[in-house]
């Protein structure tokens, strides 16, 4: 199980998710991969199918392959792969992927005895290369660069300098070293992001062909590397199509697909995943952790779940349902930002356990925008309390007609449908009962292991090919 | 980037009016007019889809209310009007030509107490003429360190290919190179001065001697500091060592002799020369600044 810095290490939905899958599937023993920018300690408890952990560091020492004639000819080879690279991101083509995917066997292959495949490589030098000629302004001086002519505009990469060329390098030759890593021996990967987990992965099936399903928990463009660029449009650029290139590479190699939502699976179909490989597995919760809340609350509340960042959408949400309901309050699990505090709203803080706090409201109110795994949700239907969604990210098409849905940032949308369903018993008990059972059928923990037990075996049927292996551990490769 | 906010009214209203060919470019118009405050720095159609999804817009939508087959294909309308017509942007704040901030690395301070160590020895050995040189030549040669690499932090930000990078570096580290070279040729003249002196003025030759010392090692610690500054610590701490063991030597083998001095200047002149040379070598090599 390869993921990207977060299960075992980091708390999270997704480290959630990877935990429950884990602890579910015990037929099957996981060697737990994490691919980490700082380093960190295991933070989720061992389980017995899981023992042991590889970590992947993106910083430090990068391993040399030697000196002398060792060393020239793995920088020959790592800098004709290197200009390939480069060129095959940057651009869209058919002939560009070919390029990309030719580029990272490659550099798999020069990987596959733990050097670092881009030591001794001007790589900021072959970036702006490969930055000119994909369609960014040509070479200029200090005052601004023009446009190609005979490009359109939206093909144009942003002007890049040789400080964007220098951080770019810096950022791909860390990304890279997760190709120099070796899996232990596995039957099938399972990459859960799409980002430098899927490199990982495609590094263990050039080179022993083991096949790997990819989970895709988030969209390319919210990776962690794209944190990384600190601002610069120009260096966001180069690190948004090297992630959408190894994306793209990584639904053409996956034995399966199985994103968690109908939002990921729209994604991976634009961006050329094969509809036959591709099975929706959506999150499941355990629905004996979440019974049903029998009572409500004499008074009206509303309970709240979402990032602090939608509060400034909420807080005149509530003042409107006020002016509606006078006696209603508004539950906001999560801590109090500083500021004054609006008559009727109250905090709970950091809280672990959200079960008890849905039951102090009678209706869930959840905005803002979120991972493709709405846990709160999904708990708050189960809990067979009526729920309120914006429909952030096609929210909609996965809660169906088991919560009311609201456009994303209309205060006096939310209000209104607040107003209705504290007012009105009958509409509560409705989409409580109908977001307990779509929870219940689609969300459940055992639908969506049984869904992975099935992507497994699906897996284990696509071996790749012998001649999609490496033959050889260094030089070049097909 | 959020778009918390930005498509309230596009979705609601939108949905229940029918399409019709004239008003979807108004449409995308408008919509990409809203989406600008959440795409400022967009960098790709992909990031204007995610950011049209996460405010409500779907496919039915993009068919509905704007005309187009799919979300993608609505996100590159928008994405085509973003481009083709960028938002004015704020005025640029001028480059930054002094980097007083590098100033404080910790390399540099390092150096520096080198440099008052060695300040301190000249001056408690060789009295006040080693001191005032090197309190007018400490000050300037911080702020030649600064503008040198002010310039090369400005130059990375802005040239976009290594030739002409190399040509700004390369002049950049010529008037880096022209501004040590003054102190080395005073401290030689006033040395060279002395000899030529009458034997009979033994206090004007020692005077201009400690004044030699004090020129140079005002001048080395331009060239200490610039050293530092190119990630050649390592190198401007050998040289340091090397001139104070040839100092060591002089005063340990040749103890009472008359020309001791005369040696020690010598000693340190040398020093500088190969410091130049370290400093030739460095400031015109681009590995020196990432």
């Amino acid at each position: 199980l390869i993921n990207e810095g977060t299960y075992p290490c980091r708390v999270g939905a997704v480290a959630t998710w990877c935990h429950r899958l884990v602890r579910g599937l015990d037929e099957h023993d996981y060697h737990l991969v994490t691919v980490l920018d700082t380093p960190a300690q295991r933070v989720y408890p061992q389980l017995v199918n899981s023992p042991s952990l590889t970590t992947i560091p993106l910083t430090g020492r990068m391993v040399a392959p030697g000196r002398g004639q060792a060393l020239l000819q793995h920088r020959r080879t790592a800098t004709h792969a290197a200009v390939l690279l480069c060129r095959g991101m940057l651009d869209d083509s058919v002939h560009s992927e070919a390029m990309f995917r030719s580029a990272l066997r490659r550099l798999a292959a020069i990987a596959a005895d733990g050097t670092h495949p881009l030591i001794g490589v001007p790589l900021p030098a072959v970036l702006l290369d490969a930055w000119r000629a994909a369609g960014g302004p040509g070479p200029s001086g200090p005052a601004g660069g023009l446009p190609v002519a005979g490009r359109p505009p939206a093909a144009a990469l942003p002007r890049p300098t040789l400080r964007d060329g220098q951080i770019a390098a810096d950022l791909l030759e860390g990304a890279l070293r997760a190709l120099s890593v070796p899996v232990p021996a596995a039957e099938t990967c399972h990459a859960v992001d799409g980002g430098l987990a899927t490199l990982v992965a495609l590094g263990a099936k050039w080179r022993a062909g083991v096949p790997f399903v990819l989970t895709e928990h988030d969209l390319y463009l919210h990776g962690p590397l794209m944190h990384r660029a600190g601002g610069r449009p120009a260096v966001r650029a180069v690190l948004l199509r090297f992630l959408r290139a190894l994306t793209r590479l990584g639904y053409a190699e996956a034995a399966a697909i199985a994103p968690p939502s109908e939002r990921m699976r729209r994604w991976a179909l634009h961006h050329g995943a094969s509809a036959d490989l591709l099975r929706v597995v959506p999150p499941g919760v355990d629905p004996h952790d979440y019974p049903p809340l029998r009572d409500e609350p004499e008074e009206p509340a509303v309970v709240w779940v979402g990032p602090e960042s939608e509060l400034p959408m909420v807080l005149p949400a509530f003042a409107a349902l006020r002016r509606a309901v006078p006696e209603a309050r508004l539950i906001v699990i999560g801590p109090a930002p500083p500021g004054q505090r609006p008559d009727g709203v109250s905090f709970t803080g950091p809280v672990t356990a959200r079960r008890a706090l849905y039951g102090m409201g009678r209706l869930v109110a959840i905005s803002g925008a979120h991972e493709a795994m709405p846990y709160p949700l999904i708990e708050a239907m189960l809990c067979g309390r009526a729920t309120i969604c914006t429909d952030n990210g096609g929210l909609a098409a996965t809660v169906g007609v088991g919560a009311l849905v609201v456009p994303p940032g209309d205060p006096a949308r939310l209000a209104a449908a607040c107003a209705s369903v504290l007012t009105d018993q009958r509409l509560r008990h409705e989409l409580a009962v109908a977001g307990r059972d779509r929870a219940r059928t689609l969300f459940s923990l055992s639908a969506m292991l049984d869904g992975y037990r099935a992507v497994y075996a699906q897996a284990q049927t696509r071996q790749p090919a012998p001649d999609e292996r490496l033959a050889r551990t260094t030089g070049v490769a097909s | 980037m959020t778009a918390v906010g930005i498509f309230r009214w596009v979705v609601p209203a939108q949905r229940s009016h029918p399409v019709t060919a004239e008003c979807v470019c108004d449409r995308i118009d408008d919509l990409a007019a809203r989406a600008r405050p959440a795409c400022t720095d967009t960098v790709d159609v992909d990031e204007v889809a995610a950011v049209l999804e996460e405010a409500g817009i779907t496919d039915q939508v993009a068919k509905q209310a704007y005309g187009q087959p799919e979300l993608f294909a609505l996100a590159g309308q928008v994405h085509k009007r973003l481009v083709g017509n960028p938002a004015p942007k704020r005025r640029a704040a001028r480059p930054v030509r002094w980097d007083w901030a590098g100033l404080f690395r910790p390399e540099l301070t390092l150096i520096r107490l080198v440099a008052a160590l060695a300040i301190g020895a000249a001056d408690w050995w060789l009295g006040p003429n080693v001191a005032l040189p090197a309190l007018v030549g400490v000050p300037l040669a911080e702020l030649m360190v600064a503008w040198h690499q002010g310039h090369v932090r400005w130059g990375l930000s802005a040239y976009d290919t290594l030739a002409a990078w190399h040509r700004h570096l390369s002049a950049v580290g010529w008037a880096a190179l022209t501004a040590l070279v003054p102190p080395l040729l005073v401290g030689v003249a006033l040395a060279g001065a002395c000899r030529g002196m009458p034997a009979d003025l033994p206090q004007a030759p020692a005077g201009l001697l400690h004044a030699a010392v004090g020129v140079l090692v005002a001048g080395g610690y331009g060239v200490l500091l610039l050293l530092a500054a190119s990630r050649r610590v390592v190198v401007a701490l050998a040289l340091s060592a090397l001139v104070a063991a040839g100092i060591a030597l002089v005063a340990h083998y040749l103890p009472g002799t008359a020309q001791k001095p005369q040696l020690v200047v010598e000693v340190i002149a040398g020093g500088y020369l190969l410091g130049l040379v370290a400093v030739a070598h460095s400031v015109f090599d681009s590995r020196s600044y990432r």
